[in-house]
């Protein structure tokens, strides 16, 4: 009978050398919801299982001395959304966190995993791209740092080599003067893998005029893109009920979707163009009032 | 207030408080000295040849005991409740995906499963079949060479003249409506044990086995012995729904032979992933319907053409496909019927016993085209079925008459609607039509159920009461808890009728070497047929014990009633004694206190050329109504609020029919909105609930229950049905409000985002579905 080894390293050196010990033959496991569903379809088979749950230095959040928001790559969604932190200054992250699954994988699935999984559908994505976060790693080579956009690559393809781990993301701040949000969409209200999710942040000048526009999208393509299309569009003009209609008819541009069992390619692209309107919208409406 | 003391009561489910503290007793909770585990390999083909099976390699693994086959059988190499067509293992040919080919039993689970993979296959593919339309169109591969055609049964019902009807017609419809695949999406996936008997050939087999009887069948058939040589005990049943009937006898089956082979218990526990692939499924229908009415909104003729998609095994088909030609055109008066129902064979999986057995098809059918029918005569929906509602004497296209029975559609339809306002609230929103943003919708669907079997087939049930000497009730029964809360209803009943105390009754776990072949916990039946078996069986005990009162009491044995623990003279309650102290003095006396209690259904009748006949003894109505939100950007239907309104005859027990209503509406929902097992050619797609999406506690919508009684003169106390009725209803509901709300008419099912957005669904076009396109 073939044994799977389980190791609770205590530190991140500890970590580290139990992945160099095992090499690709390891599988870290932070809250398991992603692995141990591929665990028990064969689609990996790893050795031993690093379970990195208490190592300290990835866990916590908390503001750095450069005016960042760090987040510790074991912060659960639950913690995530409930941070006062997180909600003052990235509330988009905070709202993404909250419409994760069901309140048993908020518990228990974390940022790190959502990362490092790199799924196109991970929800805390979206809103790490337009909140321009970057991820730390630490390897047998020392500490990188990554930007969002770079870290993936395809679907569950990413800048992390086998050997490393994610110690957390660091997110700049958003000012007062920031307007954000993240919607998704999904079959049903809850345990719905997105069919396609939006995060937008951007700085509001005047109603209805903004500035340095983010706008991620969300399994429209092989990883979470920026729309860079509707991005510059929305900087160049007034934005109303109007416009936005016109604006957010731009947002398939930067989306290539792919058909699945929860979404065909052409919905995608039409729901990529509705969400973000239906989210400018409501945006709208919450300032005015 | 209630004129009884025990029934028509909210009592507590008697498995309440076991069940949420984690204590009942699974099929997968149970261990055995020496047990085996069992492993299944199914077919890697929707439709192959096998051109050679070699499990040499599995059976030299270290930690393998056995790898069964074919060439284990010694009985019927396959099974099915009216043709024997479905292979335990398939020898020679793969019909579909969830085929078993072989079985690894191994000291462990994962021993066996690893050893799934030692086991060499060879196959040759076979061409295909998965559209209902293509497999009857002539020239269609044959599945079957004695079925041609690939017709597994063809039902037709004719009553007047349809030609002269729609002659006569002011206005006739045409559309065609489809449903889709459906799971029943049971918590607890296939579960069962076969230990050995003590006697050599003997097998006891626990599990998750919704009826009992059929599976000794199967097993005794499958092993080539006589009935009393297997016995069947029934574990606690974490959800079946129909669905762990013709599947569940496969697994017994296998798991006997296994343990038969190797002198060792042998446990099959399955996965959602194998659950979804091998259990058989809710039909998808294809129904094309012509409707002819008056200007003026009567409804003179209705032709239907069904074809409903039964897999490669007839499994339940022809019973399912039979309910559907006798509702097909929902409780309305319609002079001229033609209706003709075909059950085909495919290469998707088989299908099978759902809740609600060929109804939920039709009523979503027929209740969308009521409300079509209505917007082409420019009448308002309810309006126009009230004008065509079954009354009181009202004859059915299989021209039964209708006056056995309170005939109460219109009570139910006018109760659901003026309780959420449908009228008033059904005018306001069609006039508000935006193109964007989201808007609200009502819609209503309204049945009417035959109650059990009806000409199906036998229908007769048995219970067992056995008062105890210091008056402590067992109780057995033939129909097994499914988790509807039989045990709750027979308790009940038993205790009403024994006038003992509801808590002195224990109910016994249906267990085939105690109790007579009741038939299976289908159709609704249980209450009716087994609660009326359980009277019986308490009221020839309360007999012996009333005499025995009788002369405790120095009064008239006719004198003698019985309540709530206490046996008095009815003139003068205060003379009294303690039921225990009767039953003590009964047993002193040498008296039998147990009673076998048998009730048979009322005749019925059937004319399979014409289909006329009394088809069923007495029926149900329900009507159920759904407010819906939709959003127009993103074609999502949130179901806000929905009222059900059912006749039940009687509630036994009010609380659990309220349950049984929540749970039907809940399922209703799914199958409206959500659900749908997607097969590529032949090919499972959704293999766990992250694909197969059942509604979540987040998207239920306020149900308000409304239980309306008119008790029958069938069953006991008056008590009818509610099990199914519940499930029927929702979806055409929903698609009449959808249609309310945004002007778009959906004729098929589920209406999931891309459906209500663009009207058809692209994701569905990957797979070969001509329907879809229709
Ligand atoms: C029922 C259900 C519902 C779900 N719903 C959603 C949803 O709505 N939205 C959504 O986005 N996701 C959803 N998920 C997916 C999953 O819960 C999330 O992606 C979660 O954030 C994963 O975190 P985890 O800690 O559980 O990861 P794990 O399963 O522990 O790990 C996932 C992967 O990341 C690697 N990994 C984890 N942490 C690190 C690290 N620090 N450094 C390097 N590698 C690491 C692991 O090796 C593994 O490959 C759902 C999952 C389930 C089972």
């Amino acid at each position: 009978m073939t044994r799977l080894h389980v190791a609770i390293p205590e530190s991140i050196d500890e970590a580290l050398g139990l992945l160099g010990k095992w090499g690709r033959e390891a599988a870290v496991i932070a809250g398991g919801t992603d692995l141990v569903v591929e665990l028990k379809d064969r689609l990996k088979s790893p050795k031993a299982l690093i379970d990195i749950g208490r190592v300290p230095e990835i866990s916590g959040i908390r503001e750095t001395e450069g005016g960042d928001v760090w987040i510790g790559a074991l912060s659960t969604h639950a913690e995530v959304a409930s941070s006062t932190v997180v909600k003052e200054t990235a509330p988009v992250l905070a709202d993404a966190c909250a419409q994760v699954g069901s309140p048993q994988i908020r518990n228990r699935g974390t940022i790190g995993g959502n990362i490092s999984t790199a799924s196109p559908a991970g929800d805390t994505i979206p809103a790490l791209y337009v909140l321009e976060a970057s991820v730390e790693i630490i390897g047998p080579k020392g500490k990188r740092v990554v930007p969002i956009e770079s870290f993936f690559q395809g679907p569950k393809k990413s800048a992390l080599a086998f050997d490393e781990i994610v110690l957390g993301v660091k997110v700049p701040k958003l000012g007062k003067e920031y307007v954000s949000f993240f919607r998704k969409l999904g079959q049903r209200k809850s345990l719905a893998i997105s069919i396609v999710s939006v995060a937008f942040a951007g700085r509001c000048q005047e109603p209805g005029l903004f500035t340095d526009v983010r706008i991620a999208f969300g399994a429209v393509a092989p990883t979470v893109v920026r729309a860079r299309t509707v991005e510059k569009a929305i900087c160049n003009m007034k934005l109303d009920p109007k416009s936005a209609q016109y604006i957010s008819k731009l947002a398939f541009r930067d989306c290539v979707p792919i058909t699945d069992v929860r979404g065909s390619q052409g919905y995608r692209e039409v729901m990529a163009c509705n969400l973000l309107y239906e989210g400018l919208l409501e945006m709208g409406r919450v300032r005015k009032a | 207030m209630s004129s009884f003391t025990v029934v028509n009561h909210p009592i507590s489910r008697i498995d309440a408080t076991t069940k949420v503290t984690g204590r009942a007793e699974f099929a997968d909770d149970l261990a055995f000295d020496r047990m085996l585990y069992g492993q299944v390999l199914r077919a890697k083909y929707p439709h192959a040849k096998i051109l050679e099976l070699d499990t040499r390699k599995a059976e030299e693994a270290p930690g393998v005991a056995a790898v069964i086959t074919y060439a284990d059988i010694s009985g019927a190499q396959a099974i099915g409740p009216v043709r024997p067509d479905m292979p335990i293992f398939v020898s020679t040919r793969t019909m579909y995906l969830g085929d078993a080919i072989a079985m690894v039993v191994a000291e462990t689970p994962e021993i066996a499963n690893r050893a799934l993979d030692l086991i060499r296959v060879e196959y040759e593919e076979l061409p295909t079949i998965f559209d209902v339309e293509e497999a009857v169109s002539e020239g269609a591969l044959q599945l079957h060479k004695d079925y041609p055609g690939n017709i597994v049964n063809h039902y037709p019902l004719r009553k007047g003249n349809v030609e002269e009807g729609f002659k006569a017609s002011d206005v006739i419809l045409e559309r065609t409506y489809t449903t889709q695949l459906i799971e029943h999406a049971y918590i607890e996936p296939e579960a069962a044990v076969a230990v050995p008997g003590s006697v050599d050939g003997n097998v006891t087999i626990y599990g998750s086995i919704q009826n009992p009887f059929t599976a000794r069948r199967h097993v005794a058939q499958v092993l080539g012995v006589s009935l009393n040589r297997v016995r069947i005990i029934q574990c606690a049943m974490g959800g079946s729904f129909g669905g762990k009937d013709d599947v569940v006898s496969a697994v017994c089956a296998r798991a006997a032979v296994a343990a038969l082979k190797t002198g060792r218990p042998v446990k099959v526990v399955y996965t959602r992933e194998e659950s979804l692939i091998e259990s058989y499924k809710r039909h998808p229908y294809v129904m094309k319907y012509k409707v002819g009415a008056t200007r003026d909104g009567r409804l003179l003729a209705m032709e239907i053409y069904i074809l409903a998609d039964a897999g490669p095994y007839s499994s339940m088909t022809p019973f399912v496909t039979w309910r559907s030609v006798v509702q097909a055109t929902g409780p309305y008066e319609v002079p001229n019927v033609k209706t003709d129902v075909y059950g085909v064979y495919t290469n998707n999986t088989y299908t099978g016993a759902m809740r609600g057995f060929g109804s939920p098809q039709i009523i979503f059918a027929q209740e969308s085209l009521m409300d079509e029918l209505a917007k082409e005569l420019g009448m308002d929906p309810l309006e126009f079925r009230l004008k065509n509602a079954f009354k009181q004497g009202s004859v059915t296209a299989s021209g039964q008459v209708l006056d056995e029975h309170t005939v109460s559609l219109m009570n139910v339809i006018k109760k659901a609607t003026e309780a959420i306002g449908y009228s008033e609230k059904q005018r306001a929103y069609a006039k508000n039509k935006t193109a964007r943003g989201k808007v609200r919708g009502v819609g209503f669907a309204a049945s009417y159920r035959g109650v059990s079997l009806g000409a199906e087939g036998v229908d007769a049930a048995g219970a067992l009461v056995s008062v105890q000497p210091d008056g402590s009730v067992y109780l057995h029964s033939g129909l097994a808890e499914n988790g509807q809360g039989l045990k709750t209803i027979f308790s009940q009943i038993a205790a009403e009728e024994l006038g003992c105390r509801f808590e002195d009754i224990v109910f016994m776990d249906t267990d085939t070497s105690v109790i007579p072949d009741s038939g299976a916990t289908v159709a609704s039946r249980s209450t009716t047929m087994g609660g009326s078996a359980v009277r019986d069986a308490a009221k020839k005990v309360r007999e012996v014990l009333f005499g025995v009162a009788a002369e405790l009491l120095n009064a008239p044995h006719e004198e003698i009633t019985a309540a709530g623990g206490k046996m008095y003279v009815n003139e003068d309650p205060a003379r009294c004694v303690d039921f225990r102290d009767v039953a003590r003095a009964a047993y002193g006396k040498g008296q039998l206190m147990a009673a076998l209690g048998w009730y048979q259904a009322p005749k019925v009748s059937w004319d399979e050329k014409t289909g006329q006949g009394k088809a069923y003894f007495t029926y149900v109505y329900g009507c159920q109504v759904a407010e819906v939100e939709v959003d127009c950007d993103t074609g999502q239907v949130k179901v806000l609020k929905v009222v059900a309104a059912h006749d039940v005859g009687r509630a036994i027990n009010p609380a659990t029919v309220e349950g049984q209503i929540y749970g039907g509406v809940t399922m209703g929902m799914g199958y409206g909105i959500l659900e749908e097992v997607e097969l590529q050619d032949g090919v499972t797609k959704t293999r766990n609930f992250d694909e197969y999406l059942i509604p979540t506690s987040m998207d239920v919508p306020e149900i308000v229950p409304i239980i309306v009684e008119n008790p029958d003169s069938y069953g006991p106390y008056g008590a009818k049905t509610i099990g199914e009725p519940t499930c029927e209803l929702l979806a055409p509901a929903i698609a009449n409000a959808v249609y309310n709300a945004c002007g778009k008419r959906i004729r098929r099912l589920p209406l999931d985002l891309e459906r209500v957005l663009l009207g058809y669904s692209l994701r569905a076009a990957r797979g070969k579905r001509g329907s879809e396109q229709a």
